[in-house]
């Protein structure tokens, strides 16, 4: 059994080790729980409330769940009630392989859209990531329905050449709309 | 010493072709369309035809100039790619565009790859996918015919017949009712000039109804109507005119038979099962880069040469 | 080889080594990242920093590593440092991460970092593998910095993120797709080609061109005796 025929297997299980070690050390230092407590979660999040319902205080966290931190896609991710209206948040669906795309929508008191802004997108710059940009975004300002054709609700003009993040962003709108829709007819 | 017996170096016989009376006879095929696209659509037809020739002229002689080669702006192959370009665009067409397509195609497409006769791909084909793929938004209304005799309307803009729902009758096709490219609308002014080419020797009607062949009946196998499929959009315009480019079809005759089937097959499927109206575009540009493949499968056995 | 100054080292994969325009290496990045310039910077960073530390290991381990497990020890550090760079970015430039998506972790596969492993860091010293890792990431870095430039101005008329005339507008959409970003790097190799080999001019055909025509007793006339 000569030494020669274990120092291959020997020196890669120590170059993994150390390795793994300075990567366990590495996430040590970088990792960020993600915020559970809702006073957390208000305070972290409060700036960007105002900015789709502008002049909102009196935030109340309604739920986020796991789906927020996961990545989950085609859902409701967060609800938060405000003093003149609701802002919910949502993940779109139907992205190819990357990660959804986070849309925060702002709600008035007579159920129409304020603003919406877009929390997380990792789409090709110049293409989809202008569905980011607030001219795109103020399209939706004033309605409850949207969709890219003309068929109901307000129409959308879509990104030339990026049909799939438009879609995708109008489908996370329409779903917020349906879960704000939910929760009134819950608290009447 | 007296020199009693002169040698001249080949050829010895000319017939009198050159390029530029190839051109001109392309021209002369292509002046059907251009009338009837301009009644239908209105001098800016004309208008937009005249800014994409002058473009593909000073593109020509610019780019040879800094290449250092002779001019031959004289052989009017630039004119004819610069007709073709502008029939692959509709009236409403912004006129800028026009220079940008002329530089992608001579300056880039044909130029850059060392002039007439070594362009990978056709120069008009390739100009168009360009433009189109750079300004969807900008060229994609197509008005309908006449729509310039009246101002008072705001321009009826329709998709051309292949995004249409009802089909057109086979009249409407045929002369051209219908909204489109400025000079693609027309097939019976096509086919003319097509007629005219064959008779004259400058293309073989080989391709084109191989092309237009093969594509009609796999748009009728995948489920369009065939008399729609063929008479509508760029076919007749690709098929006749540019398909048939010398450089970018294989030489041998088995070879151009591929490439025509391929041509059809590709249309066919990007129109049935694609997300753009029309594939012809990409057909051509796709067999014309597959031409030197099928020119080295085609290569013909000389005789007495080995068996394979 | 193993004399050559430092500077020389970097000045090679900068230009007469260029990753991308001469080597042909590590394509995917110039051709997907290249849409933005903000993008392919924070991309190049990262790039340049993961060669300069696996370099440097890989260099420092060379005698150690036996010939037969070298690849896969290799890409274990390889991957090591990605990983790192990547939970790093992770939290301190989260929309940088974001941006760059899937193509933050392909740079484990990345062929100029392998390629270079193996082609330089397990045969000289540390010192000498550094410079060497520092040359070739800062062109890469260049390239993608050209090409998303290129890109960025044709295609979104802006650079950087700041844009010429307005969000709303866009260029030639055709630089921002797939086919675009193709063609870019083909003209700018193209480019670079030229800039660097300057081809023979052209002769002429006739007498004049002809390489014996002062052995010819040839009249002189272009076109054949007469």
């Amino acid at each position: 059994m000569k030494l020669k025929y274990f120092k291959p297997t020997i020196v890669l299980l120590v170059i993994c080790i150390v390795i793994s070690g300075a990567l366990a050390l590495t996430y040590k230092f970088t990792y960020v729980p993600p915020l559970t407590d809702p006073e957390d979660i208000i305070a972290a999040m409060s700036g960007e409330y105002e900015k789709v319902l502008p002049g909102s205080t009196d935030y109340q966290l309604l739920y986020r769940n796991d789906g927020y931190d996961k990545l989950a896609r085609g859902e409701v991710v967060e609800a938060v009630s405000a003093s003149n209206g609701y802002v919910i948040t949502a993940h779109s669906s139907g992205q190819y392989d990357s990660d959804p795309i986070r849309v925060m929508v702002g709600i008035d008191d007579s159920g129409n859209v304020t603003a919406v802004n877009i929390l997380k997108i990792s789409e090709t710059p110049g293409l989809g990531m202008k569905t980011k940009s607030e001219f795109w975004l103020s399209q939706f300002s004033g309605g409850n329905s949207f969709s890219l054709e003309e068929s109901q609700g307000t129409r959308i003009d879509g990104v030339t050449s990026a049909t799939k993040s438009s879609r995708a962003v109008v489908g996370a709108v329409n779903l917020a709309m349906e879960e704000y829709r939910r929760i009134i007819s819950e608290v009447n | 010493m007296e020199r009693l017996l002169v040698v001249t170096s080949t050829p010895h016989i000319k017939s009198g072709t050159t390029t530029r009376r190839i051109m001109l006879d392309v021209l002369i095929a292509l002046t059907p369309a251009l009338i009837v696209g301009t009644v239908y659509f209105g001098p800016r037809a004309l208008l937009c035809v005249l800014v994409s020739v002058a473009s593909c002229l000073f593109f020509e002689w610019g780019s040879q100039k800094v290449f250092g080669r002779k001019c031959t702006v004289s052989d009017l192959s630039a004119a004819v790619t610069g007709v073709l370009l502008a029939f692959n665009l509709p009236v409403t067409t912004p006129l800028w565009i026009f220079p940008i397509g002329a530089f992608f195609a001579i300056a880039i497409t044909k130029q850059l790859f060392g002039g007439i006769g070594q362009n990978f791909a056709n120069p008009a084909v390739t100009a168009r996918i360009i433009v189109m793929l750079s300004f969807a938004g900008l060229i994609s209304s197509y008005p309908q015919p006449f729509d310039w005799l009246n101002r008072s309307v705001d321009g009826i803009t329709g998709a051309t017949p292949l995004g249409a729902e009802t089909a057109p009758s086979v009249t409407e096709l045929l002369l051209g009712l219908h909204g489109g490219a400025i000079g693609e609308v027309c097939a019976l002014a096509l086919l003319a000039g097509g007629v005219y080419l064959c008779i004259r020797r400058v293309i073989s009607p080989l391709v084109p109804l191989i092309f237009m062949g093969s594509a009609t009946l796999l748009c009728w196998a995948f489920g369009a109507d065939p008399v729609a499929s063929l008479l509508s959009g760029g076919l007749v315009l690709g098929a006749v005119f540019m398909a048939t480019d010398y450089a970018t079809t294989p030489a041998t005759v088995l070879g151009r038979i591929i490439f025509a089937l391929g041509c059809g097959f590709f249309t066919a499927l990007i129109r049935c099962f694609g997300s753009f109206p029309e594939g012809v575009s990409f057909a051509i540009l796709l067999m014309n880069i597959c031409t030197p493949l099928i020119d080295r499968f085609t290569r013909p056995k000389p005789f007495g040469g080995e068996g394979k | 080889m193993e004399n050559r100054s430092l500077w020389k080292i970097i000045k090679n994969g900068l230009l007469d080594e260029n990753p991308t325009f001469r080597l042909l290496l590590g394509m995917c990045a110039p051709l997907a990242i290249t849409t933005s310039a903000s993008n392919a910077f924070g991309m190049g960073l990262a790039t340049t920093f993961v060669l300069i530390c696996s370099n440097a290991v890989i260099s420092a381990l060379r005698n150690v590593i036996p010939k037969e497990v070298r690849l896969p020890a290799f890409i274990t550090i390889i991957a090591g440092f990605v990983t790192i760079v990547s939970l790093v970015m992770q939290r301190y430039f989260t929309s940088l991460y974001d941006s760059l998506g899937v193509f933050l972790e392909l740079i484990v596969v990345n062929c100029i970092i392998l390629g270079r492993a193996e082609m330089f860091a397990s045969k000289n010293k540390i010192i000498p593998a550094v410079a060497d890792g520092l040359g070739m990431g800062l062109g890469f870095t260049a390239a993608l910095i050209v090409i998303s430039t290129v890109r960025e101005i044709l295609g979104n008329l802006s650079w950087f993120g700041l844009s010429f005339f307005g969000e709303d507008k866009t260029g030639m959409l055709f630089f921002i797709l797939p086919a675009g970003a193709f063609f870019v790097l083909g003209m700018l190799t193209a480019g670079m080609n030229l800039i660097s080999e300057k081809k023979p001019k052209k002769t002429e055909a006739g007498c004049s061109g002809c390489p014996s025509a002062g052995a010819c007793q040839g009249c002189g006339e272009e076109g054949g005796c007469k």
